[in-house]
């Protein structure tokens, strides 16, 4: 029901600012039914990645993949009355974004999926402060946490941050993933015990049905 | 391309206003992307008429003499405001006294508002996710309190609960399933002397 045509004429939008006709699409497909996960993964996920992409090949300026986030990030909002389903939810996730990592869509789009998965997400946001993750967490007590890195240079941050979970909450399962690992920050994962590397939304589909 | 056709391409493409003006302030001449802004040569004749100028205290020959350039808002034609720095140079040189007005953008104003931008969006964006997901949890209670309003068929002698599939259930498998409610054993004084008193 997605197709190639309407994916286009969506990413043009999206790099032009047009926010209204990328609603439009997203509302057109949420009335023709089309499955929330199809949106997430052929649509944000997709579109996110080419403008990333674009960016790097300096075909678009950093301020039109900044508005292109930006609008995707209030798009995400006309999902969210179909996502969070009325029903009890027995497994909960706590989803946050490294110290100093500005970068939050691709966490978010994380926290939203677990909820297609019939998981409870918690999201925190960008640059979440360590000791408000580890009160968080404390608070919540949940069976999974994720933390998710854009930014390459990030990754030492990142590693202080895993070994104070891990320190803290030794029996839940940490996942870890997001762009800066494409770019080479598996290597650092190496080096630390008991952590689950996502490298995308197929992949977390997995950790989720077996969680 | 010669150093003449650069500034041509510079003045007419670069977020700067260029502005060739009489020292009253008519506006002779200006750039392309001042013509665009503004609408063209000829949807102003003064200076003054394209400043929005709340106090009305801009004075065209104090601007000239200022050494330090000017901070001006002006409205484009759509109606869109926005704030250059302005610079005046008189060209003595030239025939006909000439002024040359010449406006830039703030570049760390746009930097510190797409900044503030991005994170007022995220923001709004997470508390938006927090609202929708508390709403659906709301719901959820609201639906439970639904259940446990009204009437509700009980059995006059077992006390059994006839539940919405017509089927009778104990009391306690009723409570247990429709509330959050722990049930915890023990003995009202009537059934402690119905059962327990020896005659």
């Amino acid at each position: 029901m997605l197709t190639e045509t309407m994916y286009q004429d969506y990413l043009a939008c999206l790099i032009k600012g047009d926010r209204t006709r990328c609603a439009e699409t997203v509302t057109s497909l949420l009335d023709r039914r089309v499955e929330i996960k199809t949106l997430y993964l052929e649509l944000f996920q997709k579109s996110l990645y080419d403008v990333g992409l674009m960016w790097e090949a300096n075909k678009i300026s950093v301020a039109r993949e900044h508005l292109a986030t930006a609008i995707t990030e209030s798009l995400l909002s006309l999902i969210y009355p179909e996502l969070f389903a009325k029903e009890e939810k027995t497994r909960s996730v706590v989803i946050s974004c490294a110290v100093n990592e500005f970068h939050q869509v691709g966490g978010k789009i994380v926290a939203d999926f677990c909820e297609i998965h019939g998981w409870d997400a918690y999201f925190l946001g960008a640059n979440t402060p360590m000791e408000q993750l580890l009160g968080f967490i404390d608070e919540v007590r949940p069976d999974l946490i994720g933390l998710s890195l854009s930014v390459y240079f990030n990754l030492p941050r990142l590693k202080k941050e895993i070994r104070a979970i891990q320190s803290n909450f030794s029996r839940t399962d940490l996942m870890v993933g997001g762009q800066a690992f494409a770019l080479g920050g598996e290597k650092m994962l190496s080096s630390v015990a008991n952590i689950n590397y996502v490298p995308g939304l197929d992949e977390l589909e997995g950790i989720l049905a077996h969680g | 391309m010669d150093s003449s056709a650069f500034v041509r391409y510079l003045t007419d493409h670069a977020p700067i206003l260029f502005l060739t003006l009489g020292r009253d302030g008519s506006i002779f001449r200006m750039n392309r992307y001042a013509a665009r802004f503004l609408g063209g040569e000829s949807a102003f004749r003064y200076f003054q008429d394209i400043l929005v100028n709340f106090n009305d205290s801009f004075d065209m020959a104090e601007a000239v003499d200022s050494e330090d350039a000017l901070l001006l808002s002006i409205a484009s034609t759509d109606g869109d405001l926005q704030s250059f720095y302005f610079h005046f140079l008189t060209q003595d040189d030239c025939p006909g006294t000439d002024v040359l007005a010449f406006g830039h953008t703030d570049a760390e104003d746009f930097s510190l508002m797409q900044g503030e931008i991005v994170n007022l969006n995220q923001q709004l964006s997470n508390m938006t996710r927090d609202l929708q997901k508390k709403n659906a949890k709301l719901e959820m209670a609201m639906e439970q309190v639904r259940q446990l309003q009204g009437i509700i068929p009980i059995c006059m002698h077992c006390h059994k609960i006839r539940n919405d599939q017509e089927i009778w259930e104990q009391l306690e498998a009723y409570l247990y399933e429709h509330t959050d409610a722990q049930l915890s054993h023990g003995i009202c004084p009537d059934c402690m002397e119905k059962y327990y008193t020896e005659d």
